[in-house]
C-alpha cells in the first residue's frame, strides 16, 4: 500500500477532486509549516520553502504523468539556461528564438504529431504512421519494450507549462523580468502543482517576484481561500461531473440517439458544464496556492454575462486570453500591423485577432474541430464589432436581409439541409428580437436612459452571445478527449449528427416530457445559470461574509460541502428515456 | 495567519471528516455518508465477496449441466419465484469474459452451405444497440466475406437514424426533403406512431404511407467497413404503390428485381399512394444481413403485429437466420425475480412468434449486455441483470433457439466499467461506443465462423466422403 503511494499509477492521478490529493496537500502543508517556522535567514526559509514545494510539485506531476516528468525536467533546465544567456548576449533575440522553438518543438511532437501526420497523408494520399522517438530510444533502441513507439502520449498539463515557460523567455527579453538565479526557483515556478495541469497561466512576470516574497496571509485571504476550494469543488462535482454524466456525454457520444431539442440543451448544458469544470478546477488551484501564500490569476470572470464575444473572450480564460494577447496578437502586429506591414487600424486588428483565436482553438486540441471552434470565436467576433459600428437603420435592414435570405434559402432546399434549418431559425429570432428594438428606438426608447429597457437589451445581448458561444462548443466538445489518431474524424462525424438532428429531428411535443424526466438535469442547469448571473456586488459580499465567519464554523461548512459534493458523486443515475422515434 | 494555524484547521477538518464518516456511514438512506474504508480506498471486507455467500439453491429452469457451466460464480443466484421485494445489490467483481459455448444453429449453417447458389439471409432484429447498422455491419462483412453476397439487406423507405454503411434521403422534384414530410408508423416506440386499424407492419415493425411521388437514393458509403456491391433490388410495398428504378428505368413489378449490373447507388423513384414497408439491396446469392432496430423495444412487441408479412417474407428470402438482440430496455423496470418471469414468459410467445414465422430459420437470442446502474451509492450492474441473463438462456434454449450471452462474454457483472473505461461503452455505461459495438460485431462473427467450421470438421470426420460441405463453399 505505502509502496504504491509513491508510485505512478495512470489508473490513480492526483486529481483535486479525490481524498488522496487533500492527504497529499496536508502532508505537504505540514512540512510547508515546518520550513516557514524553523529558525535561520529570511532567505534561507525562502528558498527552502521553493526548493521543498518544487520537490512536492515534481511527486504531484510523477503521479499524474510518470516518466513525462522528465520533460517538465528538461525544459525547466532548458529555459533556465537560455533565460541566463538572454541578458548577456549581444543577440537576445537569438536566444528566445531557441527557447520558442525548443518549447514548441516539444509541444508539437506530443501534441501534434497526430494532426500533421493525418493532414500529410491527405494531402500526397500516403498513409504514414506516428513514431515515438523517446519510446523507442527508451526501448534501447527497439521496437519493443516498456514503451509503445506506435503511439505518442500527451503528457498532462504539457500545454500549460509550455506557455508559461515561453512567459518567462519573452518578458526577460522584453526586460520585464530579471532571469531567475537559482534553477531550483525557477523549477518551482515551472511546476509549482496547484496550477500544474490546467492553469491558470501564470505569466513569469506575474509570479517570479512572488518566489522572493515572505508568506504573508491574512485571517480573511485564509477565508477566501477556503471559500475558492469549497466554490470549486461543488461547481466541478454538482454543476460539471453530475450534468456530464447524466446528460451531457451521452449525448455527445451518440447524438443520433437523441431529438433535436436534447442535442441542443446538451450543447446549452455543455456550456455550463465546461464552465464549472474549467473554473472549479481553477478555483481550487486559487484557493490551495492563497493557503501556501501565492496568488495565482483570476482566470474567470462570469463570463456567460458577456453581452458580446469580445467581452466573453475577457472574461473567459482570462490567463490564456492575456498570454494570447500579449505573445501572439501583439508580436502579429496588433493593431497596427499585418504580416510586418502597416495596415489600417480595423484590418489589422480583425485579422490578427482572427489569426489569434485560430491559433487559440489549436492550443486547445489537435484536431480541424478545435481550429474551427477557434476560427466561429474569431468571426463572432469580427462581426460583431463590425456590426456595432454600423448605424441602427442599417443594422434593421441587414437583419431584415438575412432573414428573408434565410427564409428563401430553406424553401430552395426544402429543409433538407440542417445547417440552413438551424441558421434559419436562430436568424428569425434575431429578427424579431432586431425588430422591437428597432420600433423601440425609433419611438425614442434609449437603453442607457431607460433603466428597464437597458436591462431588456442587456439580457438579449447576454443571451444571444451565450447561445452562439454554446453553438461553437458543438466542435470544442466533440473534438474533445478523443484518441488523438481518430480525433479529425470521430469529431466531425460527431459535430455532423448533432446538426443534424438540431436541424431536422427537432419536435417541439418532446420538450415538456423530457423536462420532466430529466428534471435534475434542467434544475442544476438552471440553478447554475441562475447563480452564474447573480450579480457581481451580491457574490462578492457572500465571500466576505463567509470569510469572516469563525475558523470553527469554516471547518463544518467544508464538512458540509463535502457531503454536499459526496450526495451527487452517489446519485441515482438518470434513467436512459428516448424521447424521439 | 500563521501556517501552523492553517495546518491545525486543515487537520481538524479532517478529523471532524473522519469523525462523520465513522459515526454516520450507513446509518441514514437520505444523506448518504462514505465509509471510512471507502475514502481511503481499502479493500472491503471479504465476506461481501466471499464465495460463501452464493446461495445453493441455484435456478435451474431446464438443463443443469449446460446452466452450471454459464452460471456465474460471483453472483448470488436466487430462486425465479422467490417473492416481489426489490433484489439486494449484487457485489461487483469483474471476472474475465466466460466462454461461450458452441451456437446450435443447423438450418443456418446447413444454408450457409448453400450459399454459393442461393441467397441466405440473417435477419437481426434488436433494439438501440445495434442501431446505425453498426453491430450487423461487421456481421455482414465477415460472413459475405466468407460466402459471398453483397448489399446491405433490408432498410426502411424513411430512414431517420443514418447508418455508418448507407447514405439515404429522400427527394422529391431532384430536391432533397426531410424525413418528416413522409408520414411514418411504428409497432415501437410511442403509442401515437401506431396504426390505427392494423397491424400489419411488416418485416421492419415500421412502414411508410405515400399518397404523392417521392424519391429514395441510397448510396452505399466506402468508409468504415465498405460494403459489397448488390445486384438485386427488392422492394416491399402495397399493390398501390408504384416504384421505378433510375436510371434503368425498370419498373417493378414484382418484389425483387435483378438490376443491370453490380451498383453501389441507386434513386428508386415512388409514386401512387399505399404503404412501403422496405427496400432491400442485396445479391442474388450469398449472404444477406438486415439490421432493424427498434428504438426502446424490449423485444416484447411482436405479438401485437400481424404475422403473416413476417412468414411471407422470410420465406421470399430464404430465411436462415433470425437474431434477437433485446433485454436492455427491460432491464430497468425488472427488479424483482417476478419481473424477471414475466418478461421471460413475454418472450418466451415473441419467440414462438418468430419461430412459427420462420420454421426453416435457425433462433439466435443475444441476451442483454451489462449494465450499470447506482445502487446505494455505487456504480454496479443492474442487480437483476445476471438473473435476467441466465433465465433467458435457459427460455431460449427451451424453445429450441441458441443464446448468445453478451453479458458473459463482455466479462459479467460490472465489466461494463472496464469497457467505459476502454472507450468500448458510452458514459451511460448501457450503449456501447462505435469501437465496442464493432468489437461486439467481431466476436459474433468470429462465433458464428468457428462453430461453423467445427461443424463442418465433424462431419468431415464422420462422413467417408469428406468433401461434401466444403465442395459447395464459395471462395
Amino acid at each position: 500500500m505505502s509502496f504504491d503511494l509513491f508510485k505512478y499509477d495512470p489508473a490513480h492521478p492526483l486529481l483535486f477532486t479525490q481524498f488522496y490529493f487533500w492527504a497529499f496537500f496536508a502532508i505537504v502543508y505540514a512540512g510547508f509549516t515546518l520550513i516557514m517556522q524553523r529558525a535561520g535567514s529570511k532567505r534561507g526559509r525562502l528558498h527552502a520553502r521553493n526548493i521543498y514545494l518544487m520537490a512536492a510539485s515534481w511527486f504531484f506531476y510523477y503521479k499524474t504523468s510518470g516518466i513525462f516528468l522528465l520533460i517538465l525536467a528538461f525544459i525547466t533546465v532548458s529555459d533556465f539556461l537560455i533565460g541566463r544567456q538572454m541578458p548577456r548576449s549581444k543577440r537576445p533575440k537569438l536566444w528566445l528564438i531557441l527557447s520558442v522553438c525548443i518549447d514548441l518543438s516539444l509541444l508539437f511532437y506530443f501534441k501534434y504529431a497526430y494532426f500533421f501526420t493525418n493532414i500529410f497523408n491527405d494531402l500526397f494520399g500516403t498513409s504514414v504512421e506516428v513514431f515515438d522517438i523517446f519510446a523507442y530510444i527508451g526501448n534501447g533502441f527497439s521496437h519493443d519494450g516498456r514503451f509503445l513507439v506506435d503511439r505518442i502520449i500527451l503528457p498532462v498539463g504539457i500545454s500549460f507549462y509550455i506557455f508559461q515557460v515561453i512567459s518567462y523567455a519573452a518578458d526577460i527579453y522584453r526586460g520585464k523580468i530579471k532571469p531567475v538565479t537559482n534553477l531550483l526557483d525557477f523549477g518551482f515556478y515551472v511546476s509549482f502543482f496547484p496550477q500544474l495541469v490546467a492553469g491558470p497561466i501564470v505569466r513569469a512576470s506575474e509570479f517570479v517576484p512572488q518566489l522572493y516574497k515572505p508568506f504573508f496571509l491574512t485571517r480573511r485571504q485564509f477565508g477566501i481561500a477556503v471559500f475558492w476550494i469549497c466554490n470549486g469543488l461543488l461547481k466541478k462535482i454538482i454543476l460539471s461531473d453530475y450534468l456530464a454524466v447524466n446528460f451531457i456525454d451521452r449525448v455527445f457520444q451518440s447524438p443520433m440517439l437523441f431529438s433535436g431539442f436534447e442535442n441542443f440543451f446538451a450543447l446549452l448544458t455543455y456550456s455550463m458544464q465546461v464552465y464549472a469544470d474549467f473554473s472549479g478546477y481553477t478555483d481550487i488551484a486559487i484557493g490551495v496556492a492563497l493557503l501556501m501564500g501565492f496568488y495565482l490569476p483570476k482566470n474567470f470572470d462570469s463570463p456567460y454575462k458577456s453581452r458580446n464575444p469580445q467581452e466573453f473572450w475577457r472574461r473567459w480564460h482570462q490567463s490564456l486570453s492575456r498570454w494570447l494577447k500579449g505573445y501572439v496578437y501583439i508580436p502579429l502586429g496588433g493593431n497596427r500591423t499585418l504580416f510586418g506591414r502597416p495596415a489600417s487600424k480595423l484590418l489589422a486588428s480583425n485579422c490578427n485577432s482572427f489569426l489569434t483565436m485560430l491559433i487559440g482553438g489549436l492550443w486547445h486540441g489537435a484536431s480541424w474541430n478545435f481550429v474551427i471552434w477557434g476560427a466561429l470565436n474569431g468571426v463572432g467576433m469580427i462581426v460583431n464589432k463590425c456590426w456595432r459600428a454600423i448605424s441602427e437603420h442599417l443594422r434593421y435592414v441587414l437583419m431584415l436581409l438575412l432573414a428573408v435570405g434565410m427564409v428563401v434559402a430553406r424553401q430552395l432546399t426544402h429543409g433538407a439541409y440542417p445547417l440552413i434549418n438551424m441558421i434559419e431559425v436562430w436568424v428569425l429570432i434575431l429578427w424579431a428580437g432586431t425588430s422591437v428594438w428597432y420600433v423601440g428606438w425609433l419611438w425614442g426608447f434609449r437603453t442607457d436612459t431607460n433603466r428597464f429597457i437597458g436591462w431588456v437589451d442587456n439580457a438579449w445581448d447576454v443571451l444571444q452571445t451565450f447561445v452562439y458561444i454554446s453553438f461553437t462548443r458543438l466542435f470544442f466538445r466533440s473534438a474533445s478527449n478523443l484518441d488523438p489518431a481518430t480525433a479529425n474524424h470521430e469529431a466531425w462525424a460527431t459535430a455532423r449528427q448533432m446538426v443534424h438532428q438540431i436541424g431536422c429531428a427537432w419536435d417541439n411535443s418532446i420538450i415538456w416530457p423530457f423536462m420532466q424526466e430529466y428534471r435534475y438535469v434542467v434544475l442544476l442547469f438552471v440553478t447554475g445559470m441562475i447563480i452564474h448571473w447573480l450579480p457581481d456586488r451580491f457574490k462578492r459580499r457572500y465571500r466576505l461574509w463567509f470569510a469572516a465567519l469563525p475558523l470553527p464554523l469554516i471547518i463544518l461548512a467544508v464538512v458540509a460541502a463535502v457531503l454536499l459534493a459526496y450526495q451527487f458523486i452517489t446519485a441515482d443515475m438518470q434513467p436512459f428515456i428516448y424521447f424521439q422515434f | 495567519m500563521k501556517p501552523s494555524r492553517i495546518l491545525l484547521c486543515i487537520l481538524s477538518t479532517f478529523i471532524v471528516l473522519a469523525a462523520v464518516c465513522a459515526l454516520g456511514a450507513g446509518k441514514s438512506e437520505t444523506v448518504r455518508v462514505p465509509s471510512l474504508a471507502s475514502v481511503l480506498g481499502l479493500p472491503l471486507e471479504s465476506s461481501e465477496f466471499s464465495e460463501s455467500s452464493e446461495s445453493s439453491e441455484v435456478f435451474v429452469p431446464s438443463d443443469t449441466s449446460e446452466l452450471s457451466e454459464l452460471s456465474e460464480p460471483s453472483v448470488p443466484a436466487q430462486p425465479v419465484h422467490a417473492d416481489t421485494t426489490p433484489a439486494k445489490p449484487v457485489p461487483v467483481v469483474l471476472p474475465k469474459a466466460l466462454p461461450q459455448t458452441k451456437l446450435s444453429l443447423p438450418l443456418f449453417y446447413a444454408a450457409l452451405d448453400k450459399a454459393g447458389k442461393q441467397s441466405v439471409r440473417i435477419v437481426h432484429f434488436g433494439d438501440s444497440q445495434i442501431e446505425e447498422d453498426r453491430i450487423s455491419m461487421i456481421l455482414r462483412r465477415r460472413l459475405q466475406d466468407r460466402f459471398g453476397g453483397g448489399g446491405i439487406g433490408l432498410v426502411p423507405m424513411v430512414q431517420t437514424i443514418p447508418t455508418y454503411t448507407a447514405k439515404q434521403t429522400l427527394e422529391q422534384n431532384g430536391h432533397e426533403i426531410p424525413y418528416t414530410a413522409i408520414r411514418r408508423y411504428l409497432a415501437y416506440g410511442p403509442s401515437a406512431m401506431r396504426m390505427k386499424d392494423d397491424n400489419r407492419y411488416g418485416p421492419m415493425a415500421q412502414l411508410a404511407y405515400i399518397d404523392q411521388p417521392v424519391d429514395v437514393r441510397v448510396e452505399l458509403l466506402r468508409d468504415r467497413v465498405p460494403t459489397y456491391d448488390y445486384d438485386h433490388v427488392r422492394v416491399l410495398c402495397t399493390d398501390s404503390v408504384t416504384v421505378i428504378v433510375d436510371p434503368d428505368s425498370v419498373p417493378v413489378q414484382q418484389p425483387l428485381i435483378a438490376l443491370a449490373e453490380p451498383r453501389r447507388n441507386i434513386l428508386l423513384h415512388f409514386g401512387g399512394k399505399g404503404y412501403v414497408y422496405g427496400i432491400s439491396l442485396e445479391t442474388a446469392t450469398g449472404v444477406q444481413v438486415d439490421n432493424i432496430p427498434m428504438r426502446g423495444a424490449a423485444g416484447t412487441n411482436f405479438t401485437a403485429m400481424a404475422r403473416q408479412p413476417f412468414a411471407d417474407y422470410f420465406r421470399q428470402t430464404n430465411t436462415a437466420l433470425i437474431i434477437m438482440q433485446f433485454g436492455g430496455n427491460a432491464m430497468p423496470a425488472i427488479r424483482t425475480h417476478a419481473a424477471v418471469e414475466k418478461y421471460i414468459q413475454s418472450m418466451r410467445q415473441q419467440i414462438q412468434f418468430i419461430m412459427s414465422a420462420a420454421p426453416d430459420a435457425s433462433l439466435l437470442f443475444i441476451g442483454p449486455s451489462d449494465m450499470i446502474t447506482t445502487v446505494e451509492g455505487e456504480l454496479q450492474t443492474y442487480p437483476m441483470l445476471p438473473h435476467l441473463d441466465r433465465a433467458l438462456a435457459a427460455m431460449v434454449e427451451e424453445e429450441g433457439g441458441a443464446y448468445y450471452s453478451l453479458f458473459r462474454l463482455m466479462g459479467g457483472a460490472g465489466s461494463m466499467i472496464s469497457w467505459r473505461d476502454k472507450g468500448l461503452a458510452g458514459e451511460d455505461m448501457i450503449h456501447f461506443t462505435r469501437a465496442g459495438a464493432k468489437k461486439v460485431g467481431e466476436m459474433l462473427a468470429k462465433q458464428l465462423l468457428e462453430d461453423y467450421d467445427s461443424l463442418v470438421e465433424s462431419q468431415k470426420s464422420k462422413e467417408e466422403s469428406p468433401d461434401t460441405i466444403t465442395d459447395q463453399m464459395p471462395q
